[in-house]
């Protein structure tokens, strides 16, 4: 321990400019570390925003003239079979009355509509599974045949059911919901406060009125975009509001590609940077690293004074960078990189960290070994240089 | 040339440090084309056409044909060049897109469903969709040429197709030859109705896959010279109006009222256009500002740091060098030579890596373009790095004596 803090006061007194420009590189290479997770991530993000965007239709319903169930239900009659058949999630939502007062009064209706059958979207049936804290989910027999099941949401104090579904509650595990008394099959950990209901049970004169969702297993094609506003205009005239057809934008897609090849490139010239820098450290450190073997000191020991020394270095430095880049992340890059801030957590911080270190024993490693595999006199010969 | 040689020797002895030198310089270099390439993705787009948003006049987009609604005939008919120039006597030049009135057939003349657009010369000089395969129209084609989209009809470039011009007196059968190929969602001039104004709507980004009709587009001009009379192209998709600078503003805006009489359409005055334009490009430059300041930040550091390196190694030889007859003035000089000839190898490694590196299977998604501001960029960045090649020693010779650095 000495003999690193020797070293590194020799090299505060002799090789200050050298000593600057290292702690600056290590300090912007941190950043640039940290900074080039956080793009990669947030345009990878973006990318496949833009792909899901492609492959889905939000629908605006028009308060004044909301649709009812049987509406909505002959509409997806005049469908065809093709655009019934590419798309794989309806959602709809409309106001529940016994719900009104709460956080969240809108009763949620998610199906698949093929065949003349309806059934649960596998996707949702999936994730709703996951997170049930008891019982099960609603089969697509059930949701087919229109039984009276539900999947309700439970407190998030861990016991029963949520406030507002206890209000509709009319047994042990039953509820009464449009006048009907449903089953409870399940109790979901999370999800919004309405139970979960199958479509077919709903009352004709039920209106939806909040929004329409329409996901497909591809992207949204002319025709069925045309079949889908041409039978709203003529069943639904005035309730809908289409947006445009999404239409696929390449040139962002390819600033994204181009930034995420950046995020990767700056990481490599910061690395060369770092490499570059430690290079000649080393270099210059030859007759030190002569005079030091000649007094009897071993590889071994050289070995772990010099790692020693350009980790002592280099740890704090890169904390700082971390921790001002943290502070840059929360003022400045959150509105310029939606996606960025929910890439990190403490465990990324950790392992960038932990990957650079790794890196620079290795790098270094490499390095000082080389040097030490020279004999003392060629050393010597290179250090005076 | 004496200089040059020491340089070179000079250099040659400490290789590894120049050579690390060389490739971080290269690195920088790449990574500074793919960031200017990233800022003009979206000028691209905008350049084409910003004289003509920059002048007087408007642009129309439709939602497909320009129709004459006559309303006392109870009837839409056809609006051809002529007819459609007569409209706007005022305006000094309308450059459109077409809608020509053709049939498809194949080898066993089966009728195939197509779109059809033709567009005007200038359209097709000012700017070129991206294409997968083959080369975009002519403008002073001999025989009639297409350039399609991806199809189901198995239809590729060098593929010669029959089509028919309908409606006419002495319907006319063309052998019309494929010179071309889009790329799925490339940026075509054809025109897109909605509710941007700004330079976005004169691009349509058209794909098959969501389209499921092909796309073709051809030559107003060839389509005319070779059919004459015997073919109607109906304006639609796209037009811009251009008028004199010294029109008074009323009467565009007279002429931008008078577009509704044909059909749906959406009119946008080019200064509106231009300003959303400019609101758009600023704020997409906005959002890749903090990756280019980064990368600047990174840049001189880098630059900095090798250039302190190779002085700091230098240093010694300068010393010999000044003892034996040589100014520090010289010295100053050997070592810019030096910083170029590193320089300059850099130059045409990242020339190299540059046009490799697009065509390598695991890098197809980059997108590099060379205009004159990649190359601005790229000078800068070396001139920067010689201006500092300069300083530094500048600094470092300037405070040590010869005596100072043998000794030390």
């Amino acid at each position: 321990m000495k003999q690193v803090l020797k070293s590194m006061k020799s090299m505060m007194q002799h090789e200050k400019l050298i000593l600057l420009v290292m702690c600056i590189c290590v300090f912007i290479t941190s950043i640039v570390l940290n900074f080039a997770y956080g793009l990669y991530q947030n345009y990878n993000r973006e990318k496949a925003e833009a792909s899901i965007e492609l492959q889905e239709i939000d629908i605006e319903i028009n308060p004044a003239s909301p649709i009812s169930k049987a509406k909505l239900t002959e509409y997806l009659n005049a469908l065809s079979e093709d655009t019934l058949i590419s798309i794989s999630l309806w959602f709809i939502a409309g106001e529940l009355p016994e719900f009104k007062d709460t956080k969240y009064p809108w009763l949620d209706s998610r199906f698949v509509y093929q065949n003349g059958e309806f059934r649960i979207p596998d996707e949702f049936r999936e994730n709703k599974t996951k997170f049930l804290r008891s019982g099960r989910m609603i089969t697509n027999e059930e949701e087919g045949a229109g039984d009276y099941v539900a999947v309700v949401a439970g407190n998030p104090d861990g016991n029963g059911w949520n406030p507002p579904t206890e209000l509709i509650r009319a047994g042990e595990n039953e509820i009464k919901l449009f006048g009907q008394t449903y089953s409870v099959v399940g109790v979901s950990e999370r999800g919004g406060f309405s139970p979960i209901v199958p479509f077919r049970t709903i009352p004709d004169d039920f209106q939806y009125n909040d929004v329409m969702t329409i996901e497909f297993e591809n992207a949204v094609t002319r025709r069925v975009y045309d079949d889908l506003k041409n039978n709203a205009d003529t069943i639904l005239p005035g309730s809908l509001s289409f947006p445009k057809l999404n239409l696929p934008d390449e040139d962002a897609i390819s600033i994204y590609n181009n930034i995420i090849w950046i995020s990767f490139l700056i990481s490599v010239l910061s690395i060369l940077n770092f490499a570059m820098l430690y290079h000649f450290v080393l270099q210059s450190r030859g007759r030190n690293l002569a005079i030091l073997r000649i007094c009897g000191c071993t590889k071994w020991r050289t070995f772990c004074t010099y790692l020693s020394e350009c980790l002592i270095v280099t740890i704090p430095l890169f904390l700082a960078g971390t921790t001002v880049f943290r502070w840059l992340l929360n003022r400045v890059f959150d509105d310029i990189f939606p996606y960025m801030s929910e890439s990190y957590s403490e465990k990324v911080y950790i392992i960038i960290f932990v990957g650079y270190l790794l890196l620079t024993v290795i790098l270094l490693s490499i390095m000082i070994l080389r040097y030490l595999k020279q004999s003392i006199l060629q050393g010597w010969k290179e250090g005076k240089q | 040339m004496t200089f040059f040689k020491t340089a070179w020797r000079s250099l040659c002895r400490n290789l590894w440090m120049n050579v690390f030198a060389c490739l971080q310089l290269c690195a920088a270099l790449v990574v500074t084309a793919v960031m200017v390439s990233s800022l003009s993705i979206r000028y691209a787009a905008y350049k084409p056409f910003s004289d003509y948003l920059n002048g007087k006049g408007f642009l129309l987009t439709y939602g497909g044909m320009a129709q004459f609604i006559d309303t006392d005939a109870q009837q839409v008919r056809v609006v051809q060049k002529e007819d459609f120039a007569s409209q706007f006597p005022e305006a000094s030049g309308i450059v459109s897109c077409y809608i020509p009135f053709l049939d498809f057939h194949n080898s066993e003349s089966e009728n195939m469903n197509a779109k059809a657009i033709s567009l005007d010369d200038e359209l097709i000089k000012r700017t070129q969709p991206s294409l997968i395969e083959g080369r975009w129209l002519q403008t002073e084609a001999n025989a009639v040429e297409a350039v399609i989209s991806e199809n189901s009809f198995g239809w590729n470039v060098g593929d010669m197709i029959q089509v028919k011009t309908v409606l006419v007196d002495k319907p006319q059968v063309l052998q019309v030859k494929i010179v071309g190929k889009l790329k799925e969602g490339a940026k075509v001039p054809i025109g897109q109705i909605g509710d941007t104004t700004d330079y976005n709507q004169i691009y349509y980004p058209y794909s098959f896959a969501i389209e499921q009709i092909p796309l073709m587009l051809f030559s107003y001009s060839t389509l005319q010279n070779t059919c004459g009379t015997d073919i109607i192209q109906n304006v639609g998709n796209l037009s811009f109006m251009m008028y004199p600078d010294s029109t008074d503003d009323s009467k565009i805006a007279e002429d931008m009222q008078k577009t509704n009489t044909f059909g749906l359409c959406s009119c946008t005055n080019f200064t509106d256009c231009l300003q959303s334009s400019r609101v758009y490009l600023k704020r997409e430059l906005y959002n890749l500002l903090p990756v280019a300041i980064l990368l600047l930040t990174l840049n001189l550091v880098s630059t900095i740091s090798s250039t302190a390196l190779s002085v700091r190694r230098r240093l010694h030889d300068y010393a010999i060098f000044y003892i034996t007859g040589l100014r520090w003035k010289s010295c100053l000089w050997i070592n810019f030579l030096q910083s170029a000839i590193v320089a300059i190898l850099s130059i045409v490694l990242s020339m190299i890596a540059i046009m490799i590196l697009p065509h390598i299977a695991a890098m197809e998604t980059l997108t590099l373009i060379w205009n004159a501001w990649l190359v601005c960029a790229e000078l800068g960045f070396i001139i920067v790095n010689l201006i500092v090649s300069i300083i530094m020693p500048l600094w470092a010779i300037g405070s040590h004596t010869p005596r100072e650095i043998l000794t030390k």
